[in-house]
């Protein structure tokens, strides 16, 4: 149990508690790097995230929340374990989901009009719908206003939508 | 209309999720799009990033990590600041105690430091303020004469009771005389080889021209059949001659001493074959043997003394070659070189050389002084009082050591040069006359050698060296500035400089002295700071 006085840096988080921390966070930070990195290195650099988080733990001034936190490391580790691995970031895995098959767009489909976003908006994208984090989270998770992610997730969307449902004009801007 | 999205996710104001409503009644594009965000939306929340794994395995590396936590690496990062700080202090401590050293001793001597020239003189600057503090002449009583014949015969000065035997030598002094006194035989044979004065606190072994001598090849004479328990007393010079590897040199130590008969007649019975080794120095009762013995060493003393011209008079036996630098500013520069030369000969000394330059405004005469050393300080004194005294220099070099082993082995050599000239008289075969006329030759050729080094070293001690400069006009050099500021400014600067380099340089080598101490630690609260990054 390693206990870290936070009374100066973190008022309004006397002790932060790395283990406390693991067991309250560890599936969201699991899911976040294995939508990232994929399910087979998921393991590997969520368990770096809080071994990092734990040296890193005196420098958490408390600005934020602990998850917010964790899920930056994670994002840093992703990007680690993609570059040690030579691949680019990888693309979610969709559930087969048949309640709503009026709804959903093809897996393939969608997939490919990820790939198809830049990092920015697919980051923004991801973090958003399926980390389910929230604007003002995801502005301190990337670093950028508000405002930003806002912008950022719309003209994702906005991608998301052409490539899916008008894929010939996407080409064409692009080849433009 | 990029409120669509954020109106879909609840992130708008009441006012502004109005407003998108309002368009979406009156746009069906619009409510298209929406229709498509949603789906797009639905479809990406189905992301499946499987069950999660390893928070066990993590709990573990948890726990493993906090055995060295980041506090106990803190400690020793902390630890290894502290020891690092500890080390840089010692180092500093070091060696300002060593600067603050020579610097005190400067001081007390009023010696004023200079940034050119004189850097002998101040290394041993130390010797030479003794005199100079105490601001009292020599000790004349005691010539060097006898002082440098005492020390040569290798006597341990050191030993007090020596210093009772040797009438009117300063205790402590030099030497004493050989075999003068029984406390000295003790002395002698424990430390045979050396010849040791105590205020230089040199010790300087005396087996060193032995050792070259044995690569000249002494030639062997007659065999050794004494037992070696004869050959306990003996003097430095005489262990020399012994360690030259020549047998000759062990029967000559032993037979020397043994000789009932004066001095003069120690080396005739040399010559006339005699050995008189018949006598027995381990034995008490055979006074005849010790008289002997004292009278061949006084006779050996005298006859090395000879060779040895001018007697400089020593302070406490330590051979000290004195130099000063003076700048004096003089009105008339004439009548000051005049004045000089009148000065410096009534002390018995003479110029050396000198180097007048006189100009309308200004001048210059360089001059190199030579005086007895016993004169040195009314010299400088006289000097300064010629005009205005603007630098003063002064200080010593100690020759002690130097002279000593030059001396010792000038002995070793005249004693080789002699027993030679002995065998070649007793020798009548023809090859072997011609090879003792060859030993005798380069014997002679290496006496000849270190007596010109040892005269060289006593007149280098017998007269003072002072270097003055005698200005007059704008060539003389304020102490408070020439009144050139930009030339003084840029003199001061590189003078500062100086010193500033001399300290870093310092301070770089106590720290590469100290590196195998501080160095790991270093290393390791880099690492230390790797790992936590």
């Amino acid at each position: 149990m390693m206990l870290v006085d936070h009374q100066q840096a973190m008022p309004h988080v006397e002790k932060l508690d790395i283990s406390q921390l693991a067991k309250q966070h560890y599936d969201r930070v699991f899911r976040f790097c294995s939508t990232r990195v994929g399910y087979h290195h998921a393991g590997d650099a969520a368990q770096e995230t809080f071994v990092t988080a734990q040296r890193s733990l005196s420098k958490f001034r408390g600005e934020s929340q602990p998850l917010t936190w964790l899920i930056g490391i994670a994002l840093n580790e992703c990007r680690r374990v993609n570059r040690n691995n030579q691949k680019a970031e990888q693309l979610p895995e969709f559930r087969d989901e048949t309640s709503h098959e009026g709804q959903l767009i093809n897996r393939e489909i969608l997939r490919q009009a990820l790939s198809k976003l830049s990092d920015e908006h697919r980051e923004v994208v991801s973090l958003h719908e399926i980390d389910g984090f929230t604007y003002e989270e995801i502005a301190q998770i990337a670093g950028v206003p508000v405002g930003t992610v806002k912008s950022r997730l719309y003209h994702a969307f906005t991608n998301l939508r052409k490539s899916i449902y008008a894929p010939e004009t996407t080409a064409t801007q692009e080849v433009n | 209309m990029e409120n669509l999205k954020s109106y879909l996710d609840g992130e708008l104001d009441i006012a502004q999720q109005a407003e998108v409503e309002t368009h979406l009644r009156n746009d069906a594009e619009l409510q298209k799009t929406v229709e498509e965000f949603s789906a797009i939306s639905s479809t990406l929340k189905t992301a499946d990033s499987g069950e999660p794994y390893g928070f066990e395995k993590l709990e573990e590396r948890l726990k493993e990590t906090s055995k060295t936590s980041i506090y106990e690496k803190k400690k020793i990062w902390r630890l290894a600041t502290y020891w690092s700080a500890s080390m840089a202090c010692l180092a500093l401590a070091a060696m300002f105690v060593r600067s603050g050293s020579g610097s005190s001793a400067d001081a007390s001597a009023g010696m004023v430091a200079t940034s050119r020239g004189m850097s002998d003189i101040t290394a041993s600057s130390k010797v030479g303020q003794s005199d100079l503090a105490a601001g009292k002449e020599q000790d004349k009583s005691q010539p060097l004469r006898e002082e440098f014949s005492k020390s040569v015969d290798g006597v341990d000065s050191m030993n007090p009771a020596s210093s009772a035997g040797s009438g009117g030598v300063p205790k402590g002094a030099a030497g004493v005389s050989a075999g003068e006194s029984e406390a000295s035989k003790p002395a002698a044979q424990d430390n045979p080889g050396g010849i040791r004065t105590q205020d230089s606190g040199i010790v300087s072994d005396s087996a060193t021209p032995a050792k070259k001598g044995v690569m000249t090849g002494t030639p062997s004479g007659e065999s050794d059949s004494k037992p070696d328990s004869e050959s306990k007393d003996i003097s430095g010079a005489e262990e020399d001659a012994l360690s030259n590897g020549s047998p000759n040199a062990r029967e000559r130590i032993r037979w020397a001493p043994n000789s009932a008969s004066p001095s003069s007649q120690w080396y005739d019975q040399a010559k006339s074959g005699k050995d008189s080794a018949t006598t027995d120095l381990n034995n008490p009762n055979d006074k005849r043997s010790e008289s002997a013995f004292k009278q061949g060493m006084r006779e050996k003393r005298d006859r090395v003394t000879q060779a040895i011209p001018g007697v400089p008079e020593t302070d406490h036996g330590i051979f000290l070659e004195r130099k000063g630098e003076m700048q004096v500013k003089v009105e008339d520069l004439k009548r000051a070189v005049n004045e000089t030369t009148g000065m410096i000969a009534s002390l018995d000394g003479f110029v050396t050389s000198s180097t007048t330059q006189n100009q309308a405004d200004s001048g210059e005469a360089i001059m190199t002084l030579r005086v007895p050393t016993k004169n040195f300080a009314t010299a400088i004194d006289k000097l300064g009082a010629m005009g205005e005294l603007i630098s003063e220099n002064t200080g010593s070099l100690d020759i002690t050591t130097e002279t000593v082993n030059n001396s010792a082995r000038m002995i070793s050599w005249a004693d080789e040069e002699k027993r030679l000239m002995d065998e070649l008289v007793k020798t009548k075969n023809t090859n072997e006359r011609y090879r003792l006329k060859g030993l005798i030759g380069d014997a002679r050729a290496n006496l000849e050698a270190h007596k010109a080094q040892v005269n060289s070293l006593l007149e280098r001690a017998k007269y003072s060296t002072i270097n003055l400069s005698l200005v007059r006009g704008d060539k003389a050099v304020k102490s408070g500035g020439s009144g050139n500021w930009s030339g003084d400014a840029l003199r001061g600067a590189k003078d500062n400089l100086g010193s500033i380099g001399q300290v870093l340089g310092t301070i770089t080598i106590y720290g590469l002295v100290f590196a195998p101490i501080w160095l790991p630690f270093v290393i390791a609260a880099y690492i230390i700071r790797k790992k936590n990054k």
